[in-house]
């Protein structure tokens, strides 16, 4: 068994001596890397770093006195997010995400062709048990602005842990995903409804 | 005695940790004094990752106004000197990453000491120490760093574990690899 390269470094710069000495005076193979590696730290550490100008020195403060001038005083190291309170801001980024993705689905779903008349008005996918009942969402049709009650009604009660639990996150394809959960009939009604809000003066 | 020069006395008079307090407050040359005291060193080490002084001139200045703006985090934990290079090894790994680096020719290198040594012998240590520095930084990341660290700035297997947020155990495996990887690059020739 031959020695380490923990033991060959401590022996190499000189900080272990008598433990290993056994070792090192009946093999050849270690007493011959060991030489290797005093010979490589003594060329590497003969390798000066050229010095430059006496004059820029004096150049690298004033840079750097210019620099911090222009920063003012240091300022308190700032809060990451695993340790600022992340669950102080949760529910706002929660209904940010949730508002974004429901803008997102309405936009996408008045692009879609309207195949046959509408059938069931359900919008189970976007309900949230607990937390807005499907049946707040019965002005639905009357509502003036049809996208931003939905986006009010969805944001408004919404939670961290339900907005994960709904699939209304902001991963890539989040969108694409509820879509894909609609029935042909929500999906219909969805559109008819968008269309009918959109088409209204200033909408 | 101007105030100035009063003011300039009582900094230089300071311990690490007060002087990095008056930093804090505000207090007009005790950054300046920072500099003063670490410029050299942190160049040099700036130098030895990118071989050239146009780069390590514009990394030190980097390091130190990171240094400058993350002050509030310095703990006194470790020495000043390991603080500002636990950043500048992160910033000089970092430009090394991002870009490949010209090491200086011989002619560009002008403020090489080479008082009392023959033209040949000036020669051949200049040669020796070009072909020297191409194979450090043709090492990986984490072994140039604990070669750099080790061999040029002194500091113990502890003091680059903290630097490298690594184990002693690893450091001293890095060094070994590092070395022995040196000695493959240059060949016998060059020991």
């Amino acid at each position: 068994m031959h020695l380490s390269p923990d033991e060959l470094i401590d022996l190499a710069e000189g900080t272990r001596l008598e433990s290993v000495t056994i070792h090192l005076q009946s093999c050849e193979i270690c007493r011959h890397q060991l030489a290797e590696l005093r010979a490589v730290i003594a060329t590497v550490a003969d390798v000066k770093v050229p010095e430059p100008s006496p004059l820029f020195w004096g150049r690298l403060s004033a840079r750097v006195h210019e620099a911090v001038a222009a920063e003012g005083l240091p300022r308190a190291p700032r809060e990451t997010w695993s340790h600022a309170g992340w669950w102080r801001t949760a529910p706002l980024a929660a209904g940010v995400i949730a508002a974004t993705a429901a803008v997102a689905l309405a936009v996408y779903l008045t692009m879609l062709p309207r195949a046959t008349p509408p059938s069931a008005p359900a919008l189970g996918v976007l309900t949230v048990p607990g937390a807005v009942d499907g049946s707040s969402l019965e002005p639905f049709g009357a509502a003036d602005d049809l996208s931003l009650a939905l986006v009010a009604d969805l944001t408004s009660q919404m939670d961290p842990e339900l907005a994960t639990e709904t699939g209304v996150t902001n991963h890539i394809g989040s969108v694409d995903e509820a879509v894909s959960n609609l029935t042909a009939g929500e999906r219909l009604e969805l559109q008819r409804l968008l269309k009918e809000a959109l088409a209204k003066p200033g909408a | 005695m101007s105030p100035s020069t009063v003011n300039e006395l009582a900094l230089a008079g300071l311990t690490e940790a007060a002087l990095v307090e008056a930093c804090l407050a505000g207090r007009s040359g005790a950054f300046d004094l920072v500099v003063e005291r670490h410029q050299r060193s942190v160049y040099q080490l700036c130098y030895r990752f990118v071989g050239n002084h146009e780069d390590a001139s514009d990394l030190s200045q980097d390091i130190f106004l990171r240094a400058y703006r993350g002050l509030r985090s310095f703990r006194g934990q470790s020495s000043l000197a390991t603080w500002l290079y636990r950043i500048g090894v992160n910033v000089c790994l970092n430009r090394v990453s991002a870009k490949r680096l010209a090491t200086e020719s011989l002619e560009e290198q002008q403020y090489v000491d080479t008082r009392g040594e023959s033209a040949s012998e000036r020669l051949l240590k200049e040669e020796r120490g070009a072909r020297v520095r191409a194979a450090i930084a043709e090492l990986p990341r984490k072994q140039r760093a604990t070669l750099i660290l080790r061999t040029y700035h002194e500091m113990s297997h502890q003091e680059i574990a903290d630097v490298l947020g690594s184990s002693v155990g690893t450091v001293k495996a890095n060094f070994f690899h590092a070395l022995a990887n040196l000695k493959k690059r240059l060949g016998d020739h060059a020991l």
